[in-house]
């Protein structure tokens, strides 16, 4: 039984679709790059040639203690220390001071890469924010795409406002297909009626809808809450609770040091030991740390080490770096003994990036995420469909086309234009841009010729198969590593990634151009071509 | 050990759910296919033994096992409950 009467459920599916109608588009851009940016990651080390370890490098060690008698007394108040896509560590010794040019207290310090062969500083820079944490040149492919999930690339906070939005949209999409839908446990299991092509594609949209259901809740409200936590949450915390002090808020957020303040000179302990001693403890090797007040008695550090044995959360881990003794558990925020908030944000981002149990769970998250794109493009082709003999909505369903081709199309070219630049000293993020349009471009071209739908859709697929196939041929020719070179140098993901994309091609073009034809596609309608 | 038993969970779930959709009245129904007569206890031992599997994963203390486990039943059931039912 539906749980509304007749009249409120009509209501309801108007809302339903609508909202779906339009914003779905971007929604679909949306949810497609979050499953592809939960790959990031593993992005980065492919597109880069990269071993892809993110553990901090024992080797960096002793560069980073050397420094420490290089660098100016006020740069050792904080040392970041992580290590960048291409396996070299950075450590950015900085201290707090107003920025001139932007007028905010800001990170001012040394900038130091560190090479992960040599263990030698390779790099030094000095300024603020925007020197101490650039867009790195090996990082500009998966910076690019999780800044598309992330913001859309507008500006903040509007970015984040639009897709905390399209997370609500989401939402609302999720609960109010729960309420319409009557029959959601007796229709688990009904596969797809062929009767009619728009019973078909209702039946389609339910199904995914209503398995998908759970977790698309879950990630449109972790992905709506991380929006709106940072671009209205924080500042309003920051305005009320803190009066605008960014200092004094981040100093209540900050774990405090159980160590009692002494400024007096003290010996630094070798890193790669606390290093190896929080790998003895927890099973993960450190990801990044965080020092305080170095070369002094009362000098912490915090490391972060992931979830291991079935855990869910990672978790800090406080040492001495005077005397390298173990200083305990640090929370995740603040620094009372109710560590709730800390989880609770813990396990909102674990949920939502599905990154818990390495490439288990985020093999598991692309697939939910991918599922969350065929219900949108369903219920978009559903609603188009049943209003084809409106010129307008013959336009939007080959909008709708181009989006769900073109968008994966624009996510390859993007690698391409990273690829053409990265091994030749160029910009990496210019030609990963470039890329990008070249492939929006490509797509509506391909998309708004006068030509019936379904050559419209094995045109774009064809493209689409070309450029994933291209993708592992063109990383090795300009430089990337082969597979055997790749495979004994402990780079296996990078042939992992190759192989996925050729799979994806060659199901795309055995289900576009294969001998198998699901009955209903040539009874597909030809909608007028667009203008 | 953490990844083979949520994997195996999930197989174990995979194949209850492929066995619970492979008798369901509805979908055979709509399918055109004879109705296979399923005893009660058939039917709720197939769900018991879909679930099991993550209760199990939770007990063992494998959290983020089962939340991959849930996780992947999702996309699973639905790419089972999708594809047309044979006719044995």
């Amino acid at each position: 039984m539906s749980m509304v009467d007749q009249a409120k459920s009509k209501r309801l599916l108007a809302v339903h679709g609508w909202s779906g109608m339009i914003l779905g588009l971007l929604l679909y851009l949306v949810v497609l790059t979050g499953a592809i940016a939960v790959l990031a990651h593993e992005i980065g080390s492919w597109s880069t040639g990269s071993a892809g370890s993110h553990d901090l490098d024992p080797n960096a060690a002793t560069a980073v203690s050397q420094l420490a008698s290089e660098v100016p007394e006020e740069w050792k108040d904080e040392v970041r220390l992580y290590t960048n896509m291409e396996g070299n560590t950075i450590a950015n010794f900085h201290t707090h001071q107003e920025n001139p040019a932007s007028g905010q207290i800001e990170d001012y310090g040394g900038r130091f890469v560190i090479s992960k062969d040599t263990g030698e500083v390779i790099s030094r820079t000095e300024g603020y924010n925007d020197v101490l944490y650039p867009t790195e040149r090996g990082s500009a492919l998966e910076g690019f795409i999780t800044e598309l999930h992330i913001n859309l690339h507008l500006p903040n906070p509007w970015g984040l406002y639009a897709t905390g939005i399209l997370g609500l949209v989401l939402m609302a999409a999720a609960i109010s297909g729960l309420i319409l839908h009557k029959h959601l446990f007796r229709d688990m299991f009904v596969s797809p009626r062929f009767s009619s092509m728009l019973l078909n594609k209702r039946d389609r949209h339910i199904l995914a809808g209503t398995w998908s259901l759970p977790f698309a809740f879950i990630l449109a409200f972790t992905g709506a809450f991380f929006s709106f936590i940072i671009s209205i949450g924080f500042p309003i915390i920051l305005l009320t609770g803190f009066g605008g002090d960014i200092e004094r808020a981040t100093e209540m957020l900050t774990p405090k040091s159980p160590l009692v303040e002494d400024a007096s000179p003290a010996p630094i302990q070798s890193l790669d030991q606390i290093y190896a001693d929080l790998e003895a403890r927890t099973g993960s090797a450190p990801t990044n740390a965080n020092i305080v007040n170095l070369g002094r008695a009362d000098s912490m550090i915090v490391l972060y080490a992931a979830a291991s044995d079935g855990a869910v959360l990672g978790a800090n881990h406080a040492y001495s770096v005077a005397d390298g003794s173990y200083l305990g558990e640090q929370p995740l925020i603040g620094s009372g003994e109710n560590n709730a908030a800390g989880i609770a944000f813990g396990l909102m981002g674990a949920l939502h990036f599905g990154n818990f149990a390495g490439l288990l769970s985020k093999s598991v998250w692309v697939a939910l995420g991918l599922a969350m794109c065929y219900v949108n493009i369903t219920g978009m082709r559903m609603w188009t469909q049943r209003r084809l003999e409106d010129r307008l909505w013959q336009r939007f369903d080959r909008v709708t086309t181009i989006f769900t081709y073109g968008v994966p199309l624009t996510m390859a070219t993007s690698a391409m234009g990273f690829f053409a630049t990265y091994n030749f000293a160029g910009d990496t993020m210019t030609g990963t841009v470039i890329g990008f349009f070249t492939g929006t471009v490509l797509a509506f071209a391909l998309g708004l010729r006068r030509i019936d739908e379904l050559t419209a859709i094995r045109s774009l697929t064809a493209v689409l198969v070309a450029s994933m196939l291209v993708l592992p041929i063109m990383r090795i020719a300009t430089g990337g590593p082969g597979w055997i070179n790749a495979i004994t140098s402990g780079s296996g993901m990078i042939v992992t990634m190759d192989l996925l994309l050729l799979i994806t091609a060659g199901a795309f073009a055995h289900r576009e151009f294969g001998p198998i034809r699901l009955p209903l596609r040539a009874a597909v309608p030809i909608a007028e071509p667009a203008e | 050990m953490i990844v083979w038993s949520t994997i195996v969970a999930t197989v174990i779930s995979t194949v209850a759910i492929w066995l619970a959709s492979q008798r369901n009245p509805k979908r055979r129904r709509s399918a055109g296919l004879k109705k296979i007569a399923t005893a009660p206890l058939v039917k709720w031992g197939l769900l018991l033994v879909s679930i099991t599997p993550g209760v199990a994963l939770v007990a063992l203390g494998n959290t983020s096992g089962f939340i991959c486990w849930f996780a992947a039943i999702t996309v699973i059931g639905w790419l089972v409950a999708v594809k047309r039912p044979s006719a044995a």
